[in-house]
Parts: structure tokens; C-alpha cells; sequence
């Protein structure tokens, strides 16, 4: 097993390495980390100690429906990152073409990489959910042999999500190219997601709480699965020690290792047969002509031109076509969930009929303006060089990133306002006048944000992980302002506007609205425009 | 006509770049030789406008890089080390793009394009995604790009990497057909060999400065190595004799 550990050792310093950027740091990083770890651990375990002890008549065995909760929650986190993490590790790393060339086999790769996966996937386990094990523990002074079991029940638990996914992943590697694979497995990944979501809804120990009369016979029948779930086996083998059968418990436990243990196995086993084919098939590239039809036509201005690039690129990336697709997933569920089906009721100029259409607005104008230019903004990383030493003025650069999301912002708004007004008859054209400026005002907000934020961070380099075409930053700051632009836009200012519609009328209203939407436009967004604008002329390109 | 004046660049500490005072006349063909993080790259990409000086200046044919930016990088074409370029457009596309921001006129850019697209040995793969070109056909890709609009200085990074022996020669050629147009090449490389047979003049920058240039002659005398290559020459330079270390270490 030498060699399995290497590779294992060397992806975890180069993990830790990736995180202490600088050599200087590297000596605190494990210190720094361990204490991190001691103190949310601790944190968590109090809480734990603290909700356990919580008495709730109807709910006798709360210690063990949190516990069973506490591992459900991290088998979902687990499994949905499952799928990326499994691609990324397995089949794209950098390394890998280096690993091939040397004398280890395709199963001592495999090995290494799943070592790997455990080890930093256990660093949750052990800090979110071992403190509930260890809370219950001390709570009802269970011995060490439970520490012991429940201490390695954590480490195995991410086995299951990683085999799965490696499971998923491997015969498609083995059939298609790595582009390919990576478009499928998004896919998979946003299917998953609602699965895993399902799932749970039938795992949820919560469901516990209600007798299986207020369940349907379909329901019943798919409570009872839940007992299979692993969340299950950790409250099972918890409550043996409770109750003092000692040598139950660890039966429980050690068969949920055991089968954990038996699950790498089976995965090693596959992967001594299949895993490099599938590294060999994912380094292929296809051979893609494009149709003459298509082709971004010569002697455009320069901003055309631009436009252009960026559309034929995007319409040609598939991850970002999943996104968009995600994008309207969400909308379309926005739109018939909270949209059109209860606005049907709601009255002319009524509170609810104007909050509706603003927050209606504010929603579809945060996915297409605000994601939508950050995607087009960073497809440029790769490439960025070319625009810069190019003799293109900051400006058309700026507003050839500009047009299209705000376009699509506008063009979308105008579709739902006619919509609205077709769906909800006169009850909507009240409402309507008064949220007209926020049709054009929002997606300029968003996608000015967008482009301000985006201009802040100046790392235009090629995503490995195709979990970051966007950098993690951008989106958090992004979202934290998005969130801020929700509160106000969405709920404040409609609120405040629907109390103005009841007292003074609807030009008085639509008035107000304007000049609210103006004054956050011009003395907001303009300045940002040229802000963006300058930060453009000082990018530079560093290391 | 590419001018620096005490061009320097500093991250914290670090000089990346020091006080470096070059200037290539219009019609030579200048190779840039360092080993490696000697700040070649670095130089390349503030003669460009891709990374701003801490101090000092960059003139273009006598433009100010930092005043008038635009102008200035009118009249550079680049071919950078790593030829990353737009993957989800045609090599088609990508140079009707290229040519659409240099402003070229349609009528004139078509006729260019396929030109180049023929010198090149590239019109095949014309309307294939760039993505799925080879490393080699990328670098012609990038040549193509900075040849377009026909720039006075041609500023190139390691340009035959990954080049085929017969590609790499048709870079050379046109290197010198460009020179002897009046226009000015600055080229940085490794392969010792080329800038011994093209270049008209060499700078040796170590550890940011410049400690050498002129003619290969020139510095043979300089140096006092006579008859020797130029890889001794920038091997004495450099201090890069530890090399001889290193192949009694293989002897052994």
C-alpha cells in the first residue's frame, strides 16, 4: 500500500499548499487549522449537549432523531458534491497524465485518490457531524467504546457518496471525452440534486413525528426504505448502547463499517479493470466543425465583434447551457409556484399585486442580469491577454459586456409585463404602471453590479474545476449585494409603494416610483459604470 | 522602435525587473536571452501593456506605453509563450475577431486572413473549434493573430515552442522577411541556436538586469571567449557553469 499513500500524501500537501498561497504561512497552517477544528468542534458539540437536552413531550427520542438528522445532512452535503469531486480528482487533475507515465498501476491510482477523497471528506464528517456522536456520548455516559465506533463510523461514512459517484463517473469516462463528460456529469449533478432533495423528504426522520395514518400508503411504504439509510444505522447503533446492549451496538456499527469497507473494495476491484481506460479516453479530443452559417462574420466594429465572440461562445459552451437551463428551471418554478397561480386573486393595485410584479422583476433580473454578466464577463479568462494588448478602448469593452445581459433583462421584463397583463386581465395594469420603471432600472442595477464586482477580482485564469467558471469569491461578495438588493428593491421599496398606491393614487405612485428608480440608476449605477470602466485600464496580468 | 527607460518592476520586495534601458531600432531583429525567472516575461508584458512599471517607461516607435496605450498597442502584435486563445471560436472566427478590434477593413481583412490562414498550412482547420488544435497549431493560431494587422514592432515570447522543424523554419523566414521590411522584432528565447543565427543584436538579463548586449561578436569579445558558442557565452554570464556539476554528477 506504499505507493497508494504517496499519492494520497502528495494531493494532501498539495491541497494544504493551495490554501497557505504563500511559503511563509505554510508552518502556521496545520496549527491554524487544528485550532479551527477544536473550536467549531466544540461549538458544535455544546450545541448538540444543548438541543439533546431539550424537552419536547411529543418527542420522546429527540437525541436520536437529531443525530439520525445530523448524518442525513452531511450525507446530502456528501453526495451532491460527490459527482464533481469524483471528476475533478479522478479524471482531470493535473497529475494525472504524470501518474500514467510512471510505473503504478491504474488500481494504485485509483486507491490514492480515494484515500485522498476520505481523508478530506472526513475533516467534515469528524467536525460537523462526531460532536453529536460524542455530545450523546457524554450525555449519557456511553464508555469509550462508543467514541471508538462512532469515531469510525465518521471516517467511512463519505465512502458511500465517493463509490457511488466513481460509479457514475467511470463508465461514462470510458465512453466519451473529457468536455463531454464534464457537460453529462453537470447534468447528473443538477438531477441529483432534486433526487437527493426527494430522497430526504422520504429519510427525514421528521416524518417520524406524525403517525402513518397522515401519510399516504405510497408514503408509508417508502418510510419504511428510510431504514436503510445509513442516517438510520448511526441512531440504531446509538440506541443499543443506550439501552446497554453494548455488544447489539457494535454489531450495528461494525456492520456499517464493514459495508463501507466492502463498498471500496468493490469499487477497487472495478477500477483494477476500468479505471484507465476511462483516464486514456477522457484525455481525447473531438474533432468539431463548425457550420459556415455560424461563423462570427468579418468586418464588424469593433463592439459587434465582441458581442458577437462572446455569444457564439457561450451558445457553444455546454456548461454554460446547463446553467442557463438551471436559470430557467428556476424561473419557470418562480413564475407558476409564487407568480401567476396566487396573483390570480389578488385585487387591482393591491399591496400584494405590486410586491408581486417588482419582486417578479427583481428575481428574473438577479438570474439573467447578474449571473448572466458574470458568465459573459469571465468567459474572457482564458484569453484575456488578446483583449489587452489589443487597441480597444476600455469603454467598448466595458459596454460589449454590458448589451447583452441587459438586453436580455429588458426583453424578458417586457415579455412578463405583457404576460402579467394577459394573465391577470385589468387586476395587473394598475400594478403594471407603477412597476414600469423597474423593467429597465433593474436589470441596469444588476448587471452594472455585476460588472463592478466582477472588475474588482482580476483573475482571468482557466478554471481546472468545472465547479469554477465563476471564482468563489465574485459569486459570494455578489450574492451577499444581491441579497442586500433583494431586501430593498424586492420587499422595500414595493411595500413602500403599495402604501403610497392606497393613499394618494396611482400618477402619484407611478411618479415616485420613477423617480426613485431614476435617482438609484443615475446616482447609483452611472458611478459604477465608470468606476468599472477605469478599473479596466489598470488590469494587468500577474501570476 | 521599441525604447525602455529605467523600466522596473517590483513585487514587494522582489525586483523583477531592474532599471532596464533598452532600445531596438526599427528593421532588427533583437533576441532577449535569460534563464529562467530572469524577468524576461515580465519585460515582455510591460512592453506590451499587460503589467504597469513600478517606475520607467515603455516608447513604442516613440508612443509612451503609459500615456497613450491605445496607440501604442496599435502598432505591437504579440505572440505570447502560452498560446491561449478563445477555445469555443473557429481559428476562422478568431481572426475576423482579431481583425474586427485592430479595425482592418472587411474587404481587406477577408483577403488577409486567408492568406494567412495558407502560409500558415492552417486552412483546414479553419472552421474547427480552436479547442481541439494541437499545441503547435494553436502557436501558428497566435502568429497569425499578431501578423494580421501588420505591426511595426512584433514582440514574441518563446515563438517556435511546440513548433514542427519545418513550421519553426517558416517562422524564421518570415521573422527576417519582417525586419528587412523596416519593422522591429523583439524575441525572447531559449533555443540559443536561433538567436545566434537571427538575431542582429542580444540582451542577457539575469536577476532583472540587463548585464549584457550587443552583437554576438561583440559580447564574444567582451567576455573573452573567442571562438566559442553563444551557449558558452551565456552559460559564463549567467553563472549557468554549474551545468558542468551536474554533467560530471551523469558521468558518474
Amino acid at each position: 500500500m506504499k505507493k497508494e499513500f504517496y499519492i494520497a500524501k502528495a494531493l494532501i500537501l498539495s491541497r494544504l499548499n493551495s490554501i497557505a498561497k504563500k511559503k511563509k504561512y505554510r508552518k502556521f497552517l496545520i496549527p491554524s487549522i487544528l485550532a479551527i477544528i477544536a473550536v467549531v468542534f466544540y461549538f458544535i458539540q455544546k450545541f448538540a449537549i444543548y438541543l439533546f437536552g431539550l424537552r419536547l413531550g411529543f418527542l420522546p427520542n429527540l437525541p436520536l432523531y437529531l443525530l439520525n438528522l445530523a448524518v442525513l445532512a452531511m450525507l446530502i452535503f456528501l453526495f451532491l458534491g460527490s459527482i464533481t469531486t469524483i471528476l475533478s480528482v479522478f479524471y482531470l487533475s493535473n497529475d494525472i497524465t504524470l501518474l500514467l507515465s510512471m510505473p503504478v498501476s491504474g488500481k494504485k491510482v485509483f486507491a490514492g485518490r480515494f484515500l485522498y477523497v476520505i481523508a478530506e471528506d472526513s475533516v467534515y464528517t469528524l467536525v460537523l457531524v462526531f460532536p453529536f456522536f460524542t455530545a450523546f456520548g457524554i450525555m449519557n455516559r456511553l464508555g469509550i467504546l462508543y467514541f471508538l465506533l462512532s469515531f469510525l463510523f465518521c471516517i467511512v461514512l463519505p465512502v458511500l457518496p465517493a463509490v457511488f459517484a466513481f460509479l457514475v463517473v467511470m463508465p461514462l469516462a470510458n465512453r466519451v471525452s473529457s468536455e463531454r463528460l464534464q457537460n453529462i456529469t453537470m447534468v447528473i449533478s443538477v438531477l441529483l440534486g432534486m433526487a437527493v432533495y426527494f430522497v430526504t423528504q422520504i429519510a427525514n426522520p421528521a416524518y417520524g413525528l406524525f403517525k402513518n395514518n397522515h401519510l399516504t400508503g405510497i408514503g408509508t411504504k417508502l418510510l419504511l426504505i428510510s431504514k436503510f439509510f445509513p442516517s438510520w444505522a448511526a441512531a440504531e447503533f446509538s440506541a443499543k448502547f443506550l439501552q446497554g446492549s453494548v455488544l447489539a451496538g457494535s454489531g450495528i456499527a461494525l456492520l456499517f463499517i464493514g459495508a463501507n469497507v466492502l463498498l471500496f473494495y468493490l469499487a477497487y476491484a472495478l477500477a483494477s479493470k476500468y479505471y484507465i481506460k476511462g483516464l486514456f479516453n477522457a484525455r481525447r479530443t473531438e474533432r468539431v466543425v463548425v457550420k459556415r452559417k455560424w461563423i462570427v462574420k468579418p468586418g464588424q466594429s469593433p463592439i459587434r465583434a465582441l458581442i458577437n465572440k462572446d455569444l457564439k461562445m457561450l451558445m457553444r459552451d455546454t456548461k454554460v447551457k446547463v446553467l442557463l437551463f438551471s436559470n430557467l428551471a428556476y424561473l419557470a418554478f418562480f413564475a407558476v409556484a409564487f407568480g401567476f397561480m396566487p396573483s390570480k386573486s389578488t385585487q387591482s393595485g393591491s399591496f400584494s399585486s405590486i410586491v408581486f410584479l417588482i419582486m417578479m422583476y427583481v428575481i428574473v433580473d438577479y438570474f439573467l442580469c447578474g449571473q448572466n454578466t458574470l458568465i459573459n464577463l469571465f468567459i474572457d479568462r482564458e484569453s484575456i491577454w488578446v483583449i489587452l494588448t489589443s487597441p480597444l478602448k476600455s469603454a467598448v469593452f466595458y459596454w460589449s459586456k454590458f448589451i447583452p445581459p441587459f438586453s436580455l433583462g429588458i426583453i424578458v421584463n417586457l415579455l412578463l409585463l405583457v404576460l402579467s397583463l394577459i394573465l391577470m386581465g385589468v387586476k395587473a395594469s394598475y400594478a403594471s404602471i407603477i412597476s414600469l420603471p423597474v423593467v429597465i432600472a433593474m436589470p441596469f442595477i444588476f448587471t452594472v453590479t455585476a460588472l463592478f464586482i466582477g472588475f474588482q477580482f482580476t483573475n482571468f485564469h482557466t478554471p481546472k474545476d468545472p465547479r469554477k467558471l465563476i471564482s468563489g469569491r465574485v459569486v459570494l461578495v455578489l450574492a451577499v449585494v444581491y441579497f442586500v438588493y433583494i431586501l430593498i428593491f424586492g420587499i422595500g421599496i414595493p411595500i413602500l409603494l403599495s402604501f403610497i398606491a392606497k393613499f394618494k393614487g396611482i400618477s402619484f405612485t407611478f411618479l415616485v416610483s420613477l423617480i426613485i428608480f431614476a435617482i438609484v440608476s443615475f446616482g447609483g449605477g452611472f458611478p459604477l459604470v465608470m468606476l468599472s470602466i477605469k478599473k479596466y485600464e489598470g488590469l494587468q496580468i500577474t501570476e | 522602435m521599441i525604447e525602455t527607460v529605467d523600466l522596473t518592476k517590483k513585487y514587494g520586495e522582489f525586483v523583477a525587473v531592474n532599471h532596464l534601458n533598452l532600445h531596438v531600432k526599427s528593421g532588427e531583429i533583437y533576441g532577449f536571452l535569460g534563464p529562467n525567472g530572469a524577468g524576461k516575461t515580465t519585460t515582455i508584458r510591460m512592453l506590451t501593456g499587460l503589467l504597469q512599471p513600478t517606475s520607467g517607461k515603455v516608447f513604442i516607435d516613440g508612443i509612451n506605453m503609459e500615456e497613450e496605450p491605445i496607440k501604442a498597442k496599435a502598432r505591437i502584435g504579440l505572440i505570447p509563450d502560452t498560446p491561449s486563445v478563445y477555445p469555443k471560436l473557429t481559428g476562422n472566427e478568431f481572426l475576423n475577431f482579431i481583425a474586427a478590434i485592430y479595425e482592418i477593413p472587411p474587404e481587406e481583412s477577408v483577403h488577409k486572413v486567408k492568406e494567412i490562414l495558407e502560409m500558415l498550412e492552417l486552412s483546414h482547420k479553419a472552421d474547427e473549434l480552436i479547442e481541439t488544435y494541437s499545441h503547435g497549431m494553436k502557436q501558428k493560431i497566435v502568429i497569425a493573430a499578431a501578423l494580421l494587422h501588420d505591426p511595426s514592432v512584433l514582440i514574441l515570447d518563446e515563438p517556435t515552442v511546440g513548433l514542427d522543424p519545418k513550421s519553426a523554419k517558416l517562422i524564421k523566414d518570415l521573422l527576417r522577411v519582417y525586419a528587412s521590411r523596416g519593422k522591429t522584432v523583439f524575441m525572447s528565447t531559449h533555443i540559443l541556436e536561433i538567436a545566434e543565427r537571427m538575431c542582429d543584436r542580444v540582451g542577457i538579463i539575469n536577476h532583472g538586469t540587463l548585464i549584457a548586449e550587443g552583437t554576438i561578436e561583440e559580447l564574444r569579445r567582451r567576455v573573452g571567449e573567442g571562438e566559442g558558442t553563444l551557449e558558452d557565452l551565456f552559460l559564463k554570464l549567467t553563472g549557468g557553469e554549474d551545468t558542468k556539476d551536474l554533467l560530471k554528477f551523469l558521468e558518474d
